[in-house]
């Protein structure tokens, strides 16, 4: 049993997979953002699986893990204030605050390193750390707000970026933040498959609370990597683009992808959002050389 | 002649009888280590840079060791693996750049003796002892300067410091042997 445990394709596709998709169909019934709680459960168990439950020390790879199975509670707290203020000019400024949030809590996590630069060098390694965290919540969470048939663009753009950090920081950076990052995107899938399943509405979205568990772990991963492994800061930048291209399925004059059947939708959606992964993929290669174990 | 026999004296005078403080000589003291691959070979590796202070006074029978190993300068003799073991998997070189030994009790036993100290790796200090088969001291035939050297062996287990990459396929257990040379200060 324990040999089976150790294999990492148990450890970061299978088990988070199946505990997901379990807490996926159960915690629909109940709970609106069960979804959402399947990938912090599935993430949450190839934790356990990959590094174990220790928190000390506190190093910037178990931050990671703090940040995410904390942060898309935070964050989704904070998607109410924007409702409360009567000013529009306020209300934007509120839907900064995830992106800020994350952005903050990016710079947390490479601190130790951080605090040992000088000068500019300081803003040349936090600043792509920070605005890619950023902008990731704030893309996701622009998405993650439209309702109208965003099912397949707003699964997408959570599964892709899940699958195309695993597969950049896997090849460029480091194998644990690969299967933390496959581990979201193995529960993602399992949400999905979820959605897919069930008699949902056909525009209902996996939710908010899902679309940020799975956006924070691979925005902190992917940061992180560049920092504390060697994934070319490109690679953000690719990966960056997600959003816009799960955002350009949505918006009215484009609709590139409107099919019958949502399992079709769901897959034309992923091959186009993908796009952006490819460079992404391309640039880690080049950057990690020939592969040798 | 007064001057010769003192000079000769002094010479012949058991080196270890007198307490001084060394300097690690980095360009002659390496932390090796071995870990099992896979089940198929033992893979020997290096960290290339270390700095460090000993104190000794065999006499008294105390001493003391504080080494500082560059993570960073670790060498498999091959840049792919190395770039790997300094990645957030293994070491975190770039988060925790050192490697640090400082012992709490040295024991001498005859020429050799027995180290206990704290070892810590990314983060986690751990006590450990290392083995020291023999203490030699003496003057550097080149340099001329008093040098001590010895090699130091212990074995440890990489879970414990947090190292769980690739368990158990790539061993737990790690043969760590330190070669030292360190000149009187």
């Amino acid at each position: 049993m324990q040999e089976l445990l150790d294999n990492p394709a148990i450890q970061a596709a299978a088990a988070p997979f199946v505990v997901a998709l379990v807490l996926a169909l159960v915690l629909r019934r109940f709970l609106p953002g069960g979804t959402g709680l399947a990938i912090i459960g599935g993430f949450f168990v190839a934790v356990w699986l990959t590094t174990g439950l220790t928190l000390q020390p506190l190093t910037s790879t178990r931050k990671i893990i703090i940040c995410s199975l904390t942060l898309p509670f935070v964050v989704l707290l904070l998607e109410f204030i924007p409702a409360m203020p009567r000013s529009i000019w306020l209300k934007r400024m509120f839907r900064l605050l995830p992106a800020l949030l994350l952005a903050a809590a990016a710079l947390w996590i490479i601190w130790p390193v951080v605090r040992r630069q000088e000068g500019m060098a300081i803003w040349v390694m936090a600043s792509p750390v920070m605005l890619y965290a950023a902008v990731i919540i704030f893309g996701t969470g622009a998405l993650g707000r439209m309702q109208e048939r965003a099912f397949s663009a707003q699964a997408a753009n959570a599964l892709v970026l899940a699958m195309g950090t695993g597969v950049t920081t896997l090849i460029a950076a480091s194998a644990l933040y690969g299967q933390l990052a496959f581990a979201v995107s193995a529960a993602t899938g399992a949400v999905i498959v979820a959605g897919l399943l069930g008699s949902a509405e056909k525009s209902a979205g996996p939710g908010l609370l899902a679309m940020y568990a799975a956006a924070v772990p691979v925005a902190l991963l992917a940061a992180a990597a560049t920092v504390y492994a060697q994934l070319p800061v490109l690679v953000l930048l690719c990966l960056a683009l997600v959003p816009l291209f799960a955002w350009l399925l949505l918006i009215k004059p484009v609709r590139l992808i409107k099919l019958r059947q949502r399992w079709l939708e769901m897959i034309a959606a992923s091959l186009w959002v993908s796009i952006p992964v490819l460079p992404a993929i391309w640039l880690a290669w080049r950057a990690a050389g020939p592969v040798s174990f | 002649m007064k001057k010769i026999v003192i000079l000769v004296s002094a010479l012949l005078l058991p080196v270890g009888s007198m307490a001084a403080s060394y300097t690690i000589d980095p360009s002659h003291t390496y932390p090796n280590f071995t870990i099992d691959h896979l089940g198929f070979s033992t893979l020997h590796g290096r960290f290339g840079k270390t700095t460090g202070k000993l104190n000794l006074d065999q006499a008294k029978g105390t001493g003391s060791v504080d080494i500082v190993i560059d993570v960073a300068s670790v060498n498999t003799g091959f840049k792919k693996r190395d770039d790997h073991l300094r990645s957030p998997d293994f070491f975190n070189a770039v988060e925790f750049p050192e490697i640090t030994f400082k012992s709490t009790k040295v024991t001498f036993q005859g020429k050799g003796a027995t180290v206990v100290g704290d070892l810590t790796i990314m983060g986690v200090t751990k006590s450990v002892s290392l083995a020291v088969a023999s203490i030699n001291c003496g003057v550097h035939p080149i340099n001329k300067k008093q040098v001590c050297g010895f090699d130091a062996t212990t074995r440890l287990k990489r879970s414990d410091f947090g190292i769980k990459y690739a368990l158990p396929a790539v061993g737990d257990d790690v043969n760590l042997s330190i070669e030292v040379e360190a000149i009187k200060d």
